[in-house]
């Protein structure tokens, strides 16, 4: 159909492509063939030593894997530990942090006085930068002295947890991160839900359809993709996120916080072995792709160009 | 009688449910924020000593801060490449968005594809292969990149394309093509229809391609850490660099860290409230429609 409207008469003269060269080429020198150079060196030993010529550097085949895989690295466990703790992080916070959101969006729908202000304000989390998120998430979780220390000394709970260390330091960052990313699921729902028509809405009250009957009816429906798609885009940002690991706990931060970026990171800027970080990043691009497929299916970006 | 029936229609929530929901998420989101300004306007001792309630607010740690860390220069340096780097973003994701939007070609399909797949790509993967890549254009063409500010911003720029042309392409999308035609019939190029027609009604989604992309660098520790030096350090690493540098320290100054913390974000923030309106109007009309 689309083929045979750019036939058309209509549209007179050459199809302007070249438009897309300038952002092809940025993607591609800046992006992509980074990442190829570094599935290359992978399967090589790169380190400080050897990086001046990297090309040259011996073949070791998947032995960079291998290692990645069973032995401990300057972190914490090995890079499997990493990509549990990332896993982990990354269902935790989506499951919790996307009926929030949901919720958030569904309850702003209708007009009220305010509602300009409520819905500034809901966007307040996702907006501070991701540093000063940490730092205060640093703030909140410090014992002694912090917040969350003193609410639960006032309320004679089990005191004296040390939040930004051992295992409860996953937990801290967890609620954290929640904290600042529900918005996004709340952006997107919001945004879907300014596609449902109206009259829906008035049809639905003429029949005397309930709230529960509107929710499953007009707003799930409409709203399905985008909240697929909202899902799947949290479930990247989770996997990706460096700077909270980074900044919120001590360096290198305890293992129990050792997500892959992390992981990736400290072996090759603090050990300075170049592959096995490059190995463990090919990991990661492997379980990303998981969610990954499902993005690019729920994107409908194949789909041609509408009329 | 009739408008009430619709503000009616709209509701999704029982009025109490909906109330109940507002109120415990805002203060959710208001603890962590005002526990912030609080530390940023309370002496140091005050902090560890556990008094949660400041008097007087302590506004030194606003007037300490500027020498304690070199956050003039970085916030100056913040602004310049994140803006400069969203806008050429919106620029360049506009131009491609055009076509891809419009017409069918035989790499469209793997184009975008690469372009949403490089969002998968972990970003200290990347960060390593473009310091080599930096280093020899350098060395080979005698550009330096390494600790200029065009490093950084063509790297940002370059990470904030993915989400940028996708939201132009279902921006520019959603606009009838009619519109064009008008500019083909009085002999007009595509060029032409693109920055007569097609721009300016992208004027929504532009934005919210603007303000998505602004946050790609206002928030990189990651990149600017290693492309960056002392003159052209951004906001986010002279943070990350002081909060550790106050780690294992007897005394951190952490009101003075959260003074930092509420000057890095007033910026960001005061952008996102003023163009919020855009943001789901302008999302809700082109990508997720």
């Amino acid at each position: 159909m689309e083929s045979r409207l750019n036939r058309n008469k209509g549209f007179i003269g050459r199809r302007p492509l070249w438009l897309v060269v300038p952002a092809a080429a940025l993607l591609a020198i800046l992006v992509l063939i980074p990442a190829v150079v570094d599935a290359y060196i992978s399967f090589f030993q790169v380190t400080i030593d050897t990086l001046h010529d990297w090309y040259q550097a011996p073949f070791l085949g998947l032995k960079n894997y291998i290692q990645a895989l069973t032995q401990s690295d300057i972190v914490a466990g090995s890079a499997a530990h990493a990509l549990w703790v990332s896993a982990s992080f990354a269902i935790l916070t989506t499951s919790i942090a996307t009926p929030i959101g949901f919720l958030a969006a569904v309850s702003v729908n209708h007009r009220f006085r305010g509602r300009g202000l409520v819905r500034g304000w809901f966007l307040v989390p996702y907006v501070l930068p991701g540093v000063v998120t940490a730092m205060v998430g640093r703030a909140l979780f410090l014992n002694p002295g912090g917040l969350v220390d003193r609410a639960l000394s006032t309320i004679h709970a089990n005191g004296n947890i040390l939040w930004l260390a051992g295992n409860n330091a996953f937990w801290a960052m967890l609620m954290v991160e929640i904290w600042a990313v529900w918005p996004l699921t709340y952006m997107m729902v919001s945004a879907g839900l300014v596609s449902v028509d109206s009259d829906l809405y008035d049809a639905a009250e003429v029949d005397g359809a309930g709230y529960v009957a509107k929710l499953r009816h007009i707003v799930l429906p409409h709203i399905r993709n985008v909240l697929l798609l909202s899902i799947v885009i949290s479930t990247i940002f989770h996997l990706g996120n460096f700077t909270l690991p980074f900044v919120m706990f001590s360096t290198p931060p305890p293992p129990a916080v050792d997500v892959l970026p992390v992981d990736i990171y400290f072996n090759a800027f603090v050990a300075n072995y170049y592959s096995l970080a490059a190995a463990i990043a090919v990991i990661m691009v492997v379980v990303v792709l998981v969610p990954g497929i499902v993005y690019l299916r729920a994107t409908r970006l194949g789909q041609a160009p509408q009329q | 009688m009739r408008r009430r029936q619709v503000r009616q229609a709209e509701r999704l929530l029982p009025g109490p449910v909906s109330l109940a929901v507002k109120v415990v998420i805002g203060v959710i989101v208001a603890v962590p924020v005002l526990y912030m300004l609080d530390l940023s306007v309370s002496p140091q001792l005050a902090v560890l000593s556990g008094s949660i309630i400041p008097s007087p607010f302590y506004w030194q740690n606003y007037v300490n801060i500027w020498s304690a860390a070199p956050l003039a220069q970085g916030f100056a340096n913040s602004a310049f490449v994140t803006g400069v780097a969203a806008a050429g973003a919106v620029c360049v994701a506009s131009m491609a968005a055009y076509p891809l939007a419009r017409y069918r070609f035989a790499v469209r399909i793997p184009l975008l594809y690469s372009a949403i797949g490089s969002q998968l790509l972990p970003a200290p993967m990347i960060l390593l292969p473009l310091f080599v890549l930096f280093s020899l254009a350098q060395s080979f063409i005698g550009i330096s990149l390494i600790g200029s500010y065009w490093g950084v911003m063509i790297t940002y720029l370059a990470f904030a394309l993915p989400l940028a042309i996708w939201l132009m392409v279902g921006y520019i999308g959603s606009i009838p093509r009619e519109l064009e035609e008008a500019v083909f019939v009085d002999g007009g190029g595509h060029l032409q229809a693109l920055v007569r027609v097609i721009a300016p009604l992208a004027v929504p989604g532009m934005i919210v391609t603007f303000l998505f992309s602004l946050l790609v660098g206002w928030n990189d520790v990651l990149f600017a850490a290693v492309l960056t030096t002392n003159a052209t350090r951004t906001l986010a690493v002279d943070l990350s660099t002081f909060i550790q540098t106050q780690e294992g320290v007897a005394l951190p100054q952490y009101s003075e860290l959260m003074a930092a913390a509420v000057i890095a974000s007033i910026p960001i923030v005061a952008v996102y409230l003023v163009l919020q309106r855009y943001l789901i109007t302008g999302l809700g009309a082109g990508a997720l429609k």
